[in-house]
């Protein structure tokens, strides 16, 4: 089961300068497939708070409509102008109705659409898309400007469908979904490295296991009280989430899954990799329904306390536990 | 409270450094300037660094680098830098005018300062090139064209905004064309240097604040208060 959460909230620049919010995103659930959806208007398009909303709402039904043949179709480029095309006919449409040009309705995009195990994404502009492949956060789609931080593609743009980042495959172990605009950027992703926040794996274990009223209302503070503060611009989110790194997610996998997972470097099949890997899951077994500390852990589960401190180093370098003020935890 | 609602907390956000504004400052330290002129240009690039210094936004985001031409022949004073911690440079009149050398200078610091940001992940905005003179170029003629060349390559491909000053009635304003496609040079108004590194700074905070998408309008009615098309 997929659950999904977003939120946008207006930049302290548009706050200051009174122009409204450009980000927009949606979540839509319908035949079967779930679909995030986020649009950043561009700021030189005078409609373009507008626009965000005709693509976030036309996008997430096409996808949820024609989900299948999008999926099943072996040419990227059909699939692409199917997509841009129902987009633009909306935006076409919409300019008569406002008598403005297309063109100020420019936006950004940036999609997931999921549906029985398989998964489409498309990405046009800047922001990011990323995924939690078991316990690994990944980026699926880097932001696309240009030389100048200004400078980026937009669904109205002549080089839309050649910037258009398109990928569709199977979910097999991934656990969800994140899409961010260039506002969130700022704070979740960096820059230097090309890779994100891992508190992105916080979000989506949050959105799997919160109520989705109780998520979004935290998701807003949260991005008001702190992800805004670090940009002038707009910030958005959306996430599409089955589940949290957790015992039971790292139990359930593949032998060769779990070997890659704890970025173990002994030969896989090497009996001292076996039991390591037995005894790594041994310790996240005894930390899965609470932070423990070292001490904790090892009146549990016993052994030698110097190797137990290795191995919880070695666990924390893989990324899937966490440590606060000496207990160690899941990173979800 | 907050601490309660917040997924997030600030000591986790990913640190990205603040996206630049390059600006090259290209100015005329030659014989000519000696006198009123060197001192007002002194007292208007120290105050461009304090109103720069005093916005909470273009402190971070200002990128300054000031080349010369005059005393001391064609010089890089000062390479691209943040000006939180830096004193504005002082500058004597003297000398001869090798604009063109003096552009070269600065347009090869530019490029150096770019491929840092690209290497170490600092986004930029388009940089700025201020050309100020008040005679005509007397240096190397090759390294003249050279820099025109460059320079309004620059200009056609998007990758360089150009502001060509002139100050007094006796700078070239041929020359500062050629630099300019489609920019026309002004000319300072009298020695007002001052209200022009107030405009300018003004628009480096205004620039620092603009989002994808957005274009940079330069504020026209604030040119008026230090220039005057020649």
């Amino acid at each position: 089961m997929w659950k999904s959460v977003s939120c946008e909230v207006q930049g302290l620049g548009h706050i200051r300068n009174n122009v409204l919010c450009q980000d927009k995103t949606l979540c839509l659930e319908n035949n079967g497939v779930n679909v995030i959806v986020l649009a950043d208007g561009a700021g030189s398009a005078r409609l373009s708070h507008l626009g965000a909303v005709y693509v976030v709402e036309t996008v997430s039904e096409f996808l949820s409509n024609n989900f299948n043949g999008l999926f099943e179709c072996s040419d990227s480029v059909e699939v692409k102008v199917s997509i841009l095309g129902s987009v633009r006919a909306k935006l076409r449409e919409k300019s008569d109705e406002l008598g403005c040009a297309i063109s100020d309705l420019a936006s950004t995009l940036l999609f997931v659409a999921v549906s029985d195990n398989r998964y489409i994404i498309g990405h046009i502009g800047d922001g990011v898309i990323g995924y939690l492949d078991g316990i690994t956060l990944r980026v699926a789609s880097f932001p696309n400007n240009g030389e100048f931080a200004n400078e980026t593609v937009f669904i109205t743009s002549i080089n839309a469908d050649n910037a258009f980042n398109l990928f569709k495959g199977k979910v097999q172990s991934i656990i969800g979904f994140v899409i961010m605009s260039d506002g969130t950027e700022a704070s979740l992703y960096h820059k230097k490295t090309g890779s994100l926040s891992k508190t992105i794996v916080r979000l989506i274990g949050k959105t799997f296991t919160y109520e989705k009223k109780v998520m979004e209302s935290q998701l807003i503070a949260t991005f008001e009280n702190v992800i805004r503060q670090k940009t002038q611009d707009d910030c958005s989110i959306a996430i599409l989430s089955r589940g949290n790194i957790g015992y039971d997610l790292i139990n359930s996998m593949s032998y060769i899954e779990k070997y890659d997972s704890f970025k173990i470097t002994t030969r896989p099949k090497d009996s001292v990799t076996r039991n390591r890997i037995k005894w790594y899951l041994k310790i996240l077994r005894c930390i899965n329904t609470e932070p423990k500390s070292i001490d904790e852990i090892f009146q549990q589960i016993g052994g030698k306390k110097q190797r137990l401190q290795r191995s919880i180093n070695a666990l924390l370098n893989s990324g899937c536990i966490q440590e606060k003020k000496g207990r160690y935890s899941f990173i979800g | 409270m907050y601490e309660e609602e917040n997924l997030i907390e600030f000591d986790e956000l990913v640190d990205n450094p603040t996206t630049r504004v390059p600006v090259c400052l290209c100015l005329d330290t030659s014989g000519s300037m000696d006198g009123d002129p060197i001192d007002e240009l002194n007292k208007g690039v120290s105050m461009f660094y304090s109103a720069i210094r005093d916005d909470d936004i273009a402190k971070y985001a200002a990128d300054i680098c000031i080349a010369t031409f005059g005393s001391g022949g064609a010089r890089l004073d000062q390479d691209f830098a943040g000006v939180e911690d830096l004193q504005a440079p002082y500058f004597s009149a003297g000398g001869m005018t090798p604009m063109g050398e003096a552009v070269n200078i600065a347009l090869d610091a530019l490029e150096r300062r770019k491929e840092e940001f690209k290497n170490s992940g600092v986004d930029y905005f388009q940089p700025w090139l201020v050309l100020m003179t008040d005679g005509e170029p007397n240096g190397n003629a090759l390294e003249l064209e050279r820099a025109i060349q460059r320079t309004a390559e620059a200009v056609k491909n998007k990758k360089l905004t150009v502001f060509p000053i002139g100050i007094g009635s006796d700078a070239d304003l041929n020359v500062l064309k050629k630099f300019s496609p489609g920019r026309t040079p002004l000319k300072l108004k009298g020695l007002n240097f001052k209200q022009f590194f107030e405009w300018l700074s003004q628009s480096v905070s205004r620039t620092s604040q603009s989002s994808p998408g957005e274009t940079i309008k330069l504020d026209l009615d604030g040119i008026k208060g230090w220039g005057e098309l020649y």
